[in-house]
């Protein structure tokens, strides 16, 4: 009976979150149903040609990266390895919008430092390949913390019987430990695919030079200035990236159905580390090369930027860009917003998030599949329908102005909530999944209670994960820019709205000096949770 | 159980909206934060007991907001204010303006023969450039100039799909130079994409030291102390961005609404946006900082007038998609 009351309540949450704004829109576009015709223009299905290609290249470049990285910091014993993944996780937390700015700053055609630098390069990032190089740089940090977090949880008794067995290390990896990651590997592919096609900063300041229009740049094109009809419009496109999301979890369902391991079943606790040998130095070296290109290199630029009077002349130097931060009176109530509003989402998304995973992994409630589909649509869909989709169904209040909620906080949690829920129902499902049903059934058999082995069992085992997921939504959240331009009122500015506002507008530099506040933040925050997840371990 | 969570979630909804007391008048414009900061205590002696309530955005994203509003039914905007006259066009013909039923204010070339809106602001765009790059002599000095050799490569502009002052750049120029102009400077390598900021920042950048862009922003940057310069092209001087002003047809406090639409006209309005270096359509006195007089400018800029607002906005989607298979591919 609890359990159906808290399924009910789950239900009723994630409707009200994903399936009444898309229903809502859905219905805007069937009132002029002559406008699907949109869908098969020769301009659309090019961007959608191009959307697909470059998202796939950028997964076939960022994978194999991924996995390396990943396996190298958390299994072996290169030098500093913790180091190295903290570092390397942590482009993810930096709008990347900015991320694409500051790879402009560096590889710009002529201008760029890397292209005043190397001048016989011929250093060009606006072409399709510098557009995927860009992608995988900016998203690679979302496949690796998945995979870092997997690898950290790996029972490592499988490959402790391939090792006695005779195997050699390289042999247990691609033997033992590759399939076993599969469905890890899956899933956070699927994410970073499903990044790419909702992703719009980047391919709007990369890719409209270059003349490479993706569905997402598409979209705000018609959302932007295509008039009154321009939403429904924009609506009637995002049944692209609908489809494709639906298609991709669909492929992510099967190959989960088709690898059901449980990595997780309680007699070890950590994973061994392997010692390298000979291999140690380069591979160290290696990670270090790939650390500086993939996040020292582009955050310095961004952080030099900061301090310059003239954007891209490194001659002179000033502090103004932090003073006029400093004398804009939004700037701490921006702060205070973004940090309740982060926290509140954050916790709404890890928890329904959480139910979800476990109401589709250890339950057989009807619908539970379907719940989980639909609490992932959104990750898809580009911020800025997202927002258009809630203010059109919670933003009027239905024609009953006490309800609506135009230009509350609430708007803003509702279209975050949205489009953060599918993270943390993609990322804990496979922990939840990964921890062996024989633990739940032990303690089942010695007369507890199912919330009592949710509380003692399953929450501790995925601690490290919903710790993870908690963070990973909060801070993207902390700093989101699309969605909030649209659904702040006076008062409830956010800093992605401080910042889109800056970068959009008003004063770009004082962008690059916000977001440098924003990485020491993090570059002190981010340890301290990681000894929290680490505890749960000891 | 549903019954319950059902009316709670309503509780909650409830909870969360607040009461608004007294009279509220919500203004979405595109105007920068320091224009706003300095008009709004103007407009709270002027309407005591009024609270005004702005939502400041780009112009797109502002019409965005509208528009998906409107789609349910009502904007809770009293007022716009933003740079696009085409949208504002549209509005009137589909009804969401409230008729101004008084004398109309300034120069007829800007007014909206119905009374739906007024120009009520007048950035105008010029031809920016890096004169680390280029010095002065060496600068364009015309929109003509922008086809030679010299800037192969080196101009870009904002994007007529992405800024509303972009389209009325390209609007107006395709009007006045023939489409023949961009064909010419998309052979010479014109990139357009992103807003005023982004021309902005290519120039300061040097990744593109010439751009199409606003008067405003160009004196903004040299007063930064940035390398930059613009000309008035001699074959145009500019082309006036003419920034409406409208009543929503749906405000709840009309009155209040069309007085505030009424004393944006005043004087002490009207400054408050050419201290933001915009023209103003009413005081030809009053001259933006760093800018040519009023009447200079209107003797040279590209001509404009209602007529010509109301025939470019019968062909806004033939100009976009022209443009994109011109420019941008």
């Amino acid at each position: 009976m609890l359990l159906k009351s808290f399924y009910s309540l789950v239900v009723v949450l994630v409707s009200g979150l994903v399936l009444v704004p898309l229903v809502t829109a859905a219905y805007h576009v069937a009132a002029q149903p002559q406008m699907l015709a949109l869908l098969v223009d020769k301009d659309v299905i090019a961007a959608l040609v191009n959307t697909l290609t470059i998202a796939s290249a950028a997964l076939l470049v960022s994978m194999p990266v991924a996995v390396i990285l990943s396996w190298s910091v958390v299994r072996t014993n290169i030098l500093g390895r913790s180091l190295f993944r903290n570092v390397l996780v942590f482009p993810y937390y930096v709008p990347c919008f900015l991320l694409a700015v500051s790879w402009i700053t560096l590889a710009a055609p002529r201008v760029g430092i890397l292209s005043r630098l190397f001048p016989t390069w011929r250093v060009d990032l606006y072409n399709w390949w510098g557009l995927v190089g860009v992608f995988s740089a900016a998203y690679l940090p979302l496949i690796l913390s998945g995979l870092c977090n997997a690898f950290d949880d790996f029972d490592p008794s499988l490959e402790e019987a391939a090792r006695i067995a005779g195997a050699g290390p390289m042999t247990v990896l691609w033997r033992i430990t590759l399939p076993l990651m599969i469905p890890v590997i899956a899933t956070s592919g699927i994410l970073f695919f499903l990044a790419i096609l909702s992703a719009f900063g980047l391919p709007a300041v990369i890719g409209t030079p270059a003349r490479i229009g993706v569905l997402t740049t598409k979209i705000y094109e018609m959302v932007r200035l295509g008039g009154v009809d321009g939403v429904v419009h924009g609506f009637v496109l995002a049944l692209w990236l609908l489809v494709l999301t639906a298609g991709l979890l669909f492929v992510g369902e099967r190959i989960q159905r088709n690898n059901r391991y449980r990595l997780v079943v309680g007699k070890v606790s950590r994973a061994s580390v392997i010692t390298l040998g000979v291999w140690r130095g380069p591979l160290t070296v290696t990670v270090l090369l790939a650390t500086c290109v993939l996040v020292v290199l582009p955050l310095s630029a961004l952080v030099a930027s900061s301090f310059l009077v003239v954007a891209g002349d490194f001659s002179r130097f000033t502090l103004r860009n932090y003073l006029y931060l400093w004398a804009m009176p939004e700037l701490t109530r921006a702060f205070l917003n973004s940090f309740v509003l982060c926290l509140v989402t954050a916790a709404v998304c890890s928890a329904v998030g959480f139910a979800i995973g476990y109401f589709r992994d250890r339950t057989q409630l009807p619908g539970r599949q379907t719940l989980f589909l639909i609490a992932t649509l959104g990750y898809s869909l580009p911020g800025t329908l997202i927002a258009l989709a809630v203010i059109v169904s919670y933003g009027t209040g239905w024609g009953i102005e006490s309800i609506a909620l135009y230009g509350s906080v609430v708007l803003l949690v509702f279209a975050y909530a949205a489009k953060y829920m599918a993270l943390s129902a993609q990322s804990l499902l496979p922990a939840i999944a990964n921890v062996d049903h024989s633990l739940d059934d032990a303690a089942r058999l010695c007369g507890a209670t199912w919330p009592r082995v949710l509380a003692q069992i399953v929450v501790p085992l995925v601690r490290s994960s919903v710790i993870s997921v908690f963070v990973l939504t909060a801070v993207p959240v902390f700093t989101e820019l699309t969605m909030s331009a649209l659904l702040v009122g006076p008062g409830t500015e956010t800093v992605g709205t401080l910042l889109f506002q800056l970068q959009d507008y008003a004063n770009p530099l004082s962008a690059c000096a916000l977001s440098t506040i924003l990485i020491a933040l993090l570059a002190v925050c981010l340890p301290l949770v990681q000894r929290a997840q680490g505890r749960g371990w000891a | 159980m549903v019954r319950v969570i059902a009316l709670m979630v309503v509780v909650v909804l409830l909870g969360c909206t607040k009461k608004e007391l007294g009279k509220t008048i919500w203004i979405y414009t595109s105007v920068y934060k320091e224009v706003v900061a300095e008009l709004t205590p103007i407009l709270e002696k002027k309407f005591p007991g009024v609270k005004f309530e702005w939502y400041q955005a780009g112009s797109e994203t502002v019409a965005a907001r509208v528009n998906a509003e409107l789609a349910t039914g009502r904007s809770k905007a009293d007022l716009v204010l933003t740079s696009d006259p085409f949208w504002y066009q549209e509005l009137a013909e589909r009804g969401h303006l409230k008729k101004w039923v008084g004398a109309l204010h300034g120069l007829k070339e800007f007014q909206n023969n119905l009374g739906f809106f007024e120009v009520i602001r007048l950035p105008v765009a010029v031809i920016g450039f890096n004169t680390e790059v280029f010095k002065t002599e060496k600068a364009p000095v015309s929109w003509a100039d922008l086809k030679s050799d010299r800037f192969n490569n080196r101009v870009s502009m904002g994007s007529p799909v992405e800024s509303g002052t972009a389209f009325s750049m390209v609007a107006q120029l395709s009007q006045a130079k023939g489409w023949d102009y961009f064909k010419a400077l998309r052979t010479n390598g014109l990139l357009s994409a992103g807003g005023n900021s982004a021309v902005l920042n290519r120039i300061e950048t040097k990744e593109r030291p010439v751009g199409i862009i606003l008067m405003e922003n160009m004196i903004e940057a040299k007063k930064r102390g940035s390398p930059v310069e613009f000309v008035y092209p001699s074959d145009g001087g500019a082309v006036w961005v003419p920034s409406p002003i409208a009543v929503m047809e749906k405000t709840k406090e009309p009155e209040v609404a069309q007085a505030v639409y009424e004393y944006f006209f005043s004087r002490a309005v009207q400054q408050g946006f050419v201290h933001g270096r915009m023209y103003s359509p009413i005081f030809a006195d009053l001259t933006p900082q760093g800018g040519k007089p009023y009447d200079w400018l209107f003797a040279h800029a590209l001509p404009w007038s209602t007529k010509l607002l109301g025939e470019l906005f019968t062909q806004r989607d033939a100009i976009k998609r022209t443009f994109v298979d011109t420019v941008m591919k």
